[in-house]
């Protein structure tokens, strides 16, 4: 069964110029490997800085990250990524804007994220959320949260495998 | 109360607890982080002192909870295209789902399109205090449909006369003078005013549900298989946002029925099945916007009991517990309840509250950043609206990915995903 989904309520604002590519929060059956094949680089990144701006008449959040790691694809050792929401500027009582299956990211966090890169140099999220894995240092070392069917809770080396796994996968089909 | 079961499941505890109590806050909103509210020195910084803010559930005061959206006219759907969808159709077609919303008999709140109106051929503004529905979206606008809500960051009180979004124009009215005591167009300028009084940090002042007009999307009318979208499938699912309710994690309601919740993040548009079960409310549906928007709750006003109405806690218990680990709190474990005679799944949640660490005095290398740390998780309690009379089992899951990630659902559940918590086993 053709299993083409929708991702619901997300304001990704991912920079396209391709009408097929739009749709890119379309999640398939295949979703992991298709969240990595999408994606233009995948890197391991720590916030530094959030920002609120607004853009065409509504706030965005400009997240700034410093790249420690790179899985594939090729950023610059900082990165902005934007995201739909955030705190609405110029009001006179603190407002901000809450939007539902959206990223969000706090100072000092780390993540492997999936993502695109927008016409202004600006990135996005592959697949909204879904192209965000959580980081967390453990006893252990560092752990990385992929979906369970992905190998659930890894160390940070085989989530990285396990996502260039998914995107050889991609050149080896185109291949055939 | 009466404590009916404690569940010990696989490291993490549930006590459940039934009671008739309702509050506005829950596992199952939206949410967002209001301002500081205090200073703490924090432990795990070495006692640096940082501003507390909470996380604050978002959500419609009473007093605005019957809730009047413009529809703009301006533009239909499939534009330049066979298959184009006049506004007053869409606009119709939106007013379905609302309706659905509308009478559940235990949830006081309502949603209706009162206007349509073109504001013309421009995205949807944000704060503007005009709930909008658009079939127009910026470039980029890459999903479906969304609801973006502007919700109040801190607790304020509104005097008559105040201009809250700064355009100049006075957002906020003197019940005393106008008669009336509840948020509506009073001066007839095409925006919303809010009568004066207090309103807490989480309040819903404004939000705009806006449909993808990306070339390429197909909307229609009736659910097919052939992957255009079903406004009505979509509009109630995004409609539930602007409930203020976070995605439900069920997917499928027992072995035997295949219907997801409609605030499941993901809709099958090759499944015209699936999208009709969408534009159903399932139980999990009703009574989370029961529990959030109790009717009864209130002798007066929308929330007071009229023809037609039931009382929330007459149809309602609501079961409560926390989820711990090692004796700490955890974030963002779902909770659900299964009703052991049907297998059904009726209902679910999320666990715990939290906080965040504003770097108020510079000690960190992100002077005024957000942060999450240990002291962040500050209860893992949930609770759980359920039909009365019937005998339940209660589950815990982590929000592991699959079918959805913490960053899915709540920023609460994010923080629990931020430290680690969403790895419980099922």
């Amino acid at each position: 069964m053709n299993m083409r989904e929708w991702f619901l309520a997300g304001t990704a604002v991912i920079g396209l110029t391709a009408a097929s590519a739009s749709f890119a929060t379309t999640v398939e059956k295949e979703e992991f490997k298709h969240l990595v094949q999408q994606a233009h680089a995948c890197v391991v990144a720590q916030t530094v800085g959030i920002e609120h701006v607004m853009e065409n008449g509504a706030p965005v959040t400009k997240t700034t990250f410093n790249v420690t790691e790179t899985a594939f694809g090729s950023t610059p050792e900082t990165i902005t990524v934007t995201t739909p929401g955030g705190r609405i500027q110029g009001a006179k009582v603190p407002m901000g804007e809450v939007n539902a299956g959206i990223p969000q990211f706090l100072n000092g966090t780390s993540a492997v994220l999936l993502l695109e890169q927008q016409a202004n140099g600006d990135y996005v999220v592959s697949g909204v959320t879904q192209g965000v894995f959580d980081l967390s240092q453990t006893a252990l070392g560092y752990v990385v949260r992929l979906p369970d069917s992905q190998g659930g809770l890894v160390s940070l080396s085989e989530a990285l495998d396990v996502i260039n796994d998914a995107r050889d996968a991609e050149v080896n089909e185109t291949a055939e | 109360m009466k404590t009916i079961k404690t569940l010990a499941a696989l490291g993490a505890t549930a006590a459940l607890v039934t009671t008739v109590a309702a509050n506005a806050q829950d596992g199952r909103q939206l949410d967002t982080i209001a301002d500081p509210t205090r200073v703490e020195f924090v432990e795990s910084q070495q006692g640096a002192p940082f501003g507390v803010a909470d996380v604050v559930g978002i959500f419609w005061d009473a007093r605005c909870a019957q809730v009047e959206y413009t529809f703009n006219s301006n533009a239909g759907a499939n534009l330049g295209t066979p298959l184009e969808i006049a506004p007053d159709v869409l606009a119709a077609t939106v007013q379905s789902g609302l309706d659905r919303w509308n009478a559940i008999e235990t949830s006081y709140i309502e949603m209706n399109i009162t206007n349509e109106t073109d504001l013309g051929n421009r995205p949807r503004v944000a704060g503007d205090f005009i709930n909008e529905v658009t079939f127009i979206t910026a470039p980029g606008f890459t999903a479906l449909a969304s609801s973006p809500s502007t919700a109040l960051l801190a607790d304020s009180t509104f005097a008559a006369g105040d201009d809250l979004d700064g355009d100049g124009d006075s957002d906020v009215f003197d019940p005393s003078i106008e008669g009336v005591s509840t948020c509506q167009d009073v001066d007839n300028d095409g925006d919303i005013e809010f009568p004066a009084g207090d309103y807490a940090a989480g309040t819903i002042l404004d939000n705009d549900v806006q449909f993808s007009s990306a070339p390429g999307l197909v909307w229609e009318l009736n659910a097919t298989d052939t992957g255009g979208a079903d406004v009505d499938a979509v509009s109630t699912h995004e409609f539930g946002h602007s409930h203020g309710h976070n995605h439900s994690l069920i997917n499928q309601i027992s072995s035997t029925d295949g219907t997801a919740s409609t605030m499941f993040p993901f809709i099958d548009t090759t499944d015209g099945a699936a999208e009709l079960g969408s534009r159903s409310l399932s139980i999990d549906d009703i009574a989370v916007s029961s529990y959030i928007y109790p009717e009864g709750s209130a002798e007066t006003g929308s929330a007071a009991l009229q023809d037609g109405d039931i009382a929330f806690e007459d149809a309602f218990d609501v079961l409560t517990g926390s989820v711990t680990r090692d004796g700490g709190p955890i974030l963002g474990a779902h909770v659900s309840a299964i009703d052991r005679r049907s297998g059904e799944t009726v209902s679910g949640t999320y666990s715990g509250s939290s906080v965040v660490f504003i770097d108020l005095f510079g000690v960190t290398p992100s002077p005024g950043g957000a942060f999450a740390f240990p002291e962040s998780a500050v209860d893992g309690d949930w609770e759980l609206p359920v039909p009365k009379s019937r005998v339940y089992r209660a589950a815990v899951e982590s929000l592991d990915g699959d079918p959805a990630a913490t960053g899915n659902i709540s920023l609460n559940d994010f923080i629990g995903g931020i430290l680690g918590q969403n790895d419980l086993p099922e």
